[in-house]
Parts: C-alpha cells; structure tokens; sequence
C-alpha cells in the first residue's frame, strides 16, 4: 500500500515535470526551439542528476521551466543542440546555487548565465568554466566579457 | 531517478511508515517554497533535511501535547501547525523560566554558569518554530546535575535545562554563602573557572550531613563521621541502604524548608546516585583487597 502510494506521487512529479516542459516548448517554439518527448525524458534524468550530484532538493515547480525560458530568445540557441545545451545549462545551473550560498534568487542566477552565454556567442563553456565571481561581478560591473572571463576549471573538477 | 527518490534519504523511516507520503511531500513542498520566499526552487539536501525534520517534530509535539481544536484525524498540515503553535507556547514558558533563573541566582557563579546565563538569551531570540522547532541555536556549556534527556528537541530541551537550574539554584540558595565557598574549594579547588556543576557537591554533602544527623548547613563532615556514613550505607542492605539515603534527604530539604515535587525527585535521584557511587567504590576496594 505504501509503495503503490509512493510510486503514485513519483508518477504525479513526473508527469507534473513534463506538464512543466510541455508549457516552456508552447513558448520557445515561438523562437524555433522545441523539445521532443524523448528529449524533455532526458532532460528530466538530466536534471534529477544534476539535483542529486549537486545535493540539492527541488519539489513542486522545477527551475528546468525557467532556465528554458531564459535562454529561448537567444540568438545563439539552435534547435539542433538545444536539448544538449540545456542539460548543461541545467547541470550548471544548480551547481552555481550551491557556490553562490543561496544568495542569488532563481532569476538572477538565469539572467547572469544568459548574460555570459550571449557574451561569449552561444558557448556554453563559457558559463561552466566561469567562477561565480567572475559571473557575478560582470552582471553588476557590467565589465567587459573579454577581460572578465579567466578559465576557470573548479567546476570541472566537480 | 526522480526528485521524490532522491529526497527518500533523508526522509525518517519512522515518519514514512505513520504518515501518507503524498501529504508529507505536499507540506515541505510548501515549506520549501516559503522558506526561500519563492527566490528558488531548489534548496540544498541539508536544508530539506532541516526542514523536514521541523514537520515531523511539530507533528510529533502535536501527538505529545494535542490540541483540542485539531483532533488526530485532522489535515496533516493542521496538525503541523498545531504542533508549531506548541513549539511556541513551550518557547515562551522556557523564556518566563530565564527571567525567573536571572532572577534567583545561586549564591555563587563560576564562569561557565555566566556564559551559560549570557548564551540563552541567544535562544529566544533565533528559535523559529515555523521552520526548525527542532533546533536549538545556541551554545552553552554549564553542566547540570542531572542533565537534559538528548531525546528533548527545540524549546523542549531549553525548558527542561531551564527547569532544572531552576531546581539546583532553589536548592543553593537555601545554603550559606561561606559554607558552599569552604565547599567547592574542598571539592573543585578551582570552581570558578573549571567547567563543574555548583550543586552537585552541596547536593551530596547535605544528604550526608543528614544521615550523620549532623546539621545540613554546615555542609561539612569530620572525616571520621563520614567514613562512619559511608560504611553504614555500603555495609547495609541494597533496599535498606537506599531507604535510609532518601530518608535523609526528606530530613534535609525538611531542613532547608524546601519543597516542591521536582526538587524533591531531582535531589533524591542525586542522592540515589550517590549512593550507587559509594557502594560501587566499596565493591571495588573489597574486591582489590581480595585480590592482593
């Protein structure tokens, strides 16, 4: 009875996770970005990981919706690597809520990601490989990418 | 692997087992949510942990201390918010025993009843039974006599702790200033500074005064009348023994004029206590004599 009752709400999160992708691909279509079902599927795995490998929790709404949203207007996210891109902005995306000690909200951790992910042309790397620092004093310097941005490769040894 | 599995560790087998998943899952959904004030989504696992542990102690306070508005068979969250509200009710009856504690100090203070009397205020301060009723955000280190259960929590353990130094400092006071100095000096040497509970001696040196039917205040025995008590008590019989520890202990808080049924029950446990020391140490030294 306790597991049939646990498996029901594990259902209910996933679908309720899904729900939420389903919303975010009704508003990045409007910019030619769409994710499959066996794409949003992934994602989810992707984003479970990434809650479990960074030790954090996240019950009812997900960040993933916002993260999606964020990123959908910008000019350097192509549908082809869009569903890889994500997971990794997703993935990057909990680590830096971990470094930044809570004291960024949801959305300006979004906005400063997306700020270095247009800087530097649509790369990725350029997001991970950053220090929180260095992503934070950018967004409120409004200093120049190309000075600001050293590699840095703590988040890959994560 | 959904967020519900990862959340499993850190969710009590025990509250797993009384209370329906969905309903417990729903509630720290919501707690999450006005905890970071709807800033984040996620928090780290420790945070949920923490989080998670405030529902299950106020639910279980609720069960310990039921309200009559909200039956057993009320809403989980009524009853996690009822047991919220008796976090806060026990907060504030340990805050009225501070006052009353600050107010009747022992006669004598050593350093680390200061800091202690200094930490609690801390407290009060930063308890927050809407999210960790559990916890107990501060530090002190004043060791009682009979210490707090660990299985108290939150507001819980600061009340009792609070109750008992009541207690001990009910009892010093009852003492002469110059009879407890000469004592501790005996005792501790240093009591002022070393980290030693001021009651415990007087506590013991009282229930030995009274069996030598020596006067109580003095807080003093010639070494010949307490050798005598101690052969009395540990060549006795175990019940005749104990009979006689708690007899005198009547005869001492009699004594002192000090009633009240924990103070009683809190001085003959020291007493009894007592009692198990010296008996174990006659053991002992007769099965060393034995054994040379």
């Amino acid at each position: 009875m306790k597991q049939a009752e646990e498996y029901s709400l594990t259902l209910r999160i996933q679908q309720q996770f899904l729900e939420e992708l389903r919303g975010a691909n009704e508003i990045s279509a409007r910019f030619g970005l769409q994710l499959s079902e066996q794409g949003m599927q992934e994602l989810a795995k992707a984003r479970t990981q990434a809650l479990v490998e960074h030790g954090r929790v996240e019950l009812g709404v997900s960040a993933v919706r916002a993260i999606a949203e964020g990123f959908c207007d910008s000019p350097f996210l192509l549908q082809e690597d869009y569903e890889v891109v994500l997971s990794e902005l997703v993935d990057a995306f909990y680590y830096f809520k971990n470094a930044c000690g809570e004291q960024l909200t949801d959305d300006e951790l979004i906005q400063a990601m997306r700020e270095r992910f247009d800087a530097f042309d649509g790369s990725v790397e350029a997001v991970v490989g950053t220090s929180l620092e260095a992503l934070c004093r950018a967004r409120r310097l409004g200093q120049d990418y190309d000075e600001g941005w050293e590699e840095d490769d703590s988040y890959d040894d994560e | 692997m959904t967020t519900n599995e990862a959340l499993l560790p850190i969710l009590p087998e025990a509250a797993a087992a009384v209370e329906q998943p969905e309903a417990i899952y729903a509630l720290l959904e919501e707690r999450i949510r006005r905890f970071t004030m709807g800033d984040s989504t996620s928090v780290p696992v420790e945070t949920a942990r923490r989080l998670l542990e405030g529902i299950l102690y106020c639910l279980d306070l609720n069960i310990r201390f039921p309200s009559v508005e909200v039956p057993a068979t009320a809403p989980l969250k009524d009853r996690w918010q009822a047991g919220v509200s008796a976090a806060k009710r026990i907060s504030q009856r340990a805050k009225l025993l501070y006052l009353q504690v600050q107010r009747t100090p022992p006669p004598l203070v050593n350093t680390a009843y200061c800091d202690t009397m200094e930490a609690l205020p801390a407290f009060f301060a930063a308890y927050d039974a809407d999210f960790f009723a559990q916890e107990i955000p501060c530090s002190f280190d004043y060791p009682l006599c009979q210490p707090v259960s660990d299985s108290l929590l939150g507001a819980e353990y600061i009340k009792d702790f609070l109750r008992r130094l009541l207690a001990e400092n009910s009892f010093l006071r009852a003492l002469p200033r110059e009879a407890l100095l000469a004592l501790y000096e005996r005792f501790y040497v240093d009591y002022a500074d070393l980290l030693v509970n001021l009651y415990l001696p007087a506590a013991e040196m009282v229930s030995l005064c009274a069996l030598a039917g020596e006067p109580v205040f003095a807080l003093s025995l010639p070494q010949e009348k307490l050798v005598s008590v101690s052969r009395l008590l540990t060549l006795s019989g175990e019940q005749e023994a104990h009979k006689r520890m708690l007899d005198a202990v009547e005869r001492a808080l009699l004594a002192l004029s000090l009633r009240g049924d924990f103070l009683v029950r809190y001085t003959m446990q020291t007493a009894e206590d007592l009692l198990v020391r010296l008996r174990a140490a006659s053991r002992a030294k007769e099965t060393d004599g034995e054994g040379s």
